[in-house]
């Protein structure tokens, strides 16, 4: 999907000089609880209470010393890294790399491994945005599900994949093939006695042989001859022919 | 009791090192710092102690002593005196070969032996300059995180003003629990040696176990008949720790002393020895 920038934005990101951007990250994990990351502390920010709606970690949030005034609005700085973001004109799914701090919490235990140990990250949702604070857009945005890759004593590494990821769908489940997958007489064939005069002579899973031609399970190649300028003349009849096994 | 065997037991020893060897400790902590924000940190070994010795002119019996002393501790750990520092005690051995190298007529140089510290080991003297060598340990961090964990119960996040009436904590902060019981506890995990712990103490303290890694040490009485006025005093002294990253546990007994008019316990600060 073409991604539109703002006149103003474009206008913005060309300057040679500006803050870095900001790199914003909320999930949403399995059990509905959201996060807010970033890699600075923002407060105020425009965070996803719409598109992706979730509730506090209340237990975790009670225990903080100093709570943000409101948990939605405020990313704690705990976002190390998130590369390897690419976009192709190929429906190519590269999983990113998304680092996140294990040290924080109190003396006993991580934030981040009480947080991976009570809910499921696995799957969970997430929307990443590099965000210009200048211009107070996004300049890059992208929506998907985490992995949980390792979670070391320093740091935790989710892999992100798209939401859009043509390996998650379900293909042709049979192979494309000239020769029939039905077994002949069986419930996918359809030939029965009653309906097969010819049912004592099965098919031998060629289209040519075959008794239930529209329940076939065949794909033809069509193939094209070129046409012969000397024999064009005695030919009246369609040139296209298709093969038949 | 390898501990009781002193390389160099009094400051004119011949076996004490030259004046001024490097001394060092090597981190034990863990740093985490996104771009634009603050550092998290996190104690997570307790290596102790490095120093790099020398002894330069020694005689050929001294210089034997010495690789003596690495070749039976080796494997063990022995005691070595700071003397120029204030006569603390290390436990630890040389972590490299002691290699004398002649400079004269019976005269021996030592150069470079590394003495690192053991932890876990027994000593005969813990350290206890509690002025110069301990940090305090507080409950909440110079960046305003909790370091101290709530295994159970409800504890209030309150300061000393508030609860007291007046006082100032260490911590800024203390957490409270109003009429605990025994499984309203709070923990706190540091590298180091001994401990002291320190609050404030009211007409309506309570008691509660001190545990030190789940071993009940003591009793911690926050009642006294006229009160600290909510300012932070030293309740709890634990001294001889080995080195080692130990959990403390500050366990309510839901008891106190006749005179007090309730049991609540609170936890303010600790002074950690490193």
């Amino acid at each position: 999907m073409p991604y539109a920038y703002s006149s103003e934005l474009i206008q913005i990101m060309a300057a040679k000089t500006g803050p870095a951007p900001v790199l914003l990250l909320d999930v949403v994990a399995l059990d509905g609880t959201s996060y807010h990351w970033a890699n600075r502390a923002v407060n105020v920010a425009p965070v996803y209470p719409t598109t992706l709606p979730g509730t506090p970690p209340a237990a975790w949030l009670a225990g903080l010393a100093n709570p943000p005034a409101d948990y939605d609005t405020y990313y704690f700085p705990w976002l190390l890294s998130a590369s390897g973001f690419n976009q192709t004109r190929a429906m190519q799914a590269v999983t990113a790399s998304i680092e996140v701090q294990n040290v924080s919490g109190n003396t006993l235990q991580r934030d981040l491994m009480g947080m991976l140990s009570a809910r499921t990250f696995e799957g969970a949702l997430y929307a990443l945005r590099e965000w210009n604070l200048v211009a107070q857009a996004a300049e890059f945005e992208q929506h998907g599900r985490l992995t949980v890759v390792t979670a070391s004593e320093r740091i935790c590494t989710f892999g992100a994949n798209l939401l859009f990821n043509p390996n998650d769908y379900d293909g042709q489940p049979y192979a494309y093939s000239e020769t029939c997958q039905w077994q002949f007489g069986g419930a996918r064939c359809g030939s029965t006695p009653a309906n097969d005069p010819d049912f004592a002579t099965p098919c031998d899973q060629t289209y040519v042989t075959c008794h239930q031609r529209p329940r076939t399970s065949i794909e033809l190649n069509t193939v094209v001859f070129p046409q012969d300028p000397s024999t064009a003349a005695t030919s009246a009849n369609a040139v296209v022919y298709r093969r038949m096994v | 009791m390898p501990q009781t065997d002193i390389l160099n037991p009094t400051p004119t020893h011949p076996l004490n090192p030259d004046y001024g060897f490097q001394k060092k400790r090597p981190l034990t902590h863990l740093n985490a710092k996104a771009n634009q924000g603050s550092p998290y940190f996190r104690e997570i070994t307790d290596t102790g102690h490095q120093f790099s010795l020398s002894w330069n002119d020694k005689l050929a019996d001294h210089a034997r002593k010495l690789k003596w002393y690495y070749e039976q501790y080796r494997d063990g750990f022995f005691t070595l005196i700071d003397h120029e520092g204030g006569g603390r005690h290390y436990v630890g051995r040389f972590s490299q070969p002691v290699e004398p190298s002649p400079t004269g007529h019976n005269r021996w140089s030592v150069q470079q032996v590394l003495f690192d510290e053991i932890p876990l080991a027994p000593m005969l003297v813990y350290p206890n300059d509690w002025n110069n060598d301990a940090v305090w340990r507080l409950l909440i961090d110079d960046f305003g995180n909790r370091t101290v964990a709530m295994i159970a119960g409800s504890w209030e996040l309150t300061t000393a003003a508030a609860f007291f009436g007046s006082g100032v904590s260490k911590s800024g902060s203390i957490l409270v629990a109003l009429a605990p019981v025994t499984a309203d506890q709070l923990s706190y995990v540091y590298a180091g040696y001994g401990f002291q712990f320190w609050a404030a103490t009211s007409t309506g303290g309570g008691k509660a176990n001190i545990l030190l890694d789940g071993t009940a040490i003591g009793v911690v009485d926050f009642y006294s008949a006229a009160g600290s006025g909510g300012n932070s005093q030293m309740l709890f002294q634990a001294q001889n720790v080995q080195l080692g990253i130990h959990t403390v546990t500050l366990q309510p007994t839901g008891t106190a002393d006749s005179g007090s008019s309730g049991t609540s316990v609170w936890w303010d600060a600790l002074k950690v020895m490193r």
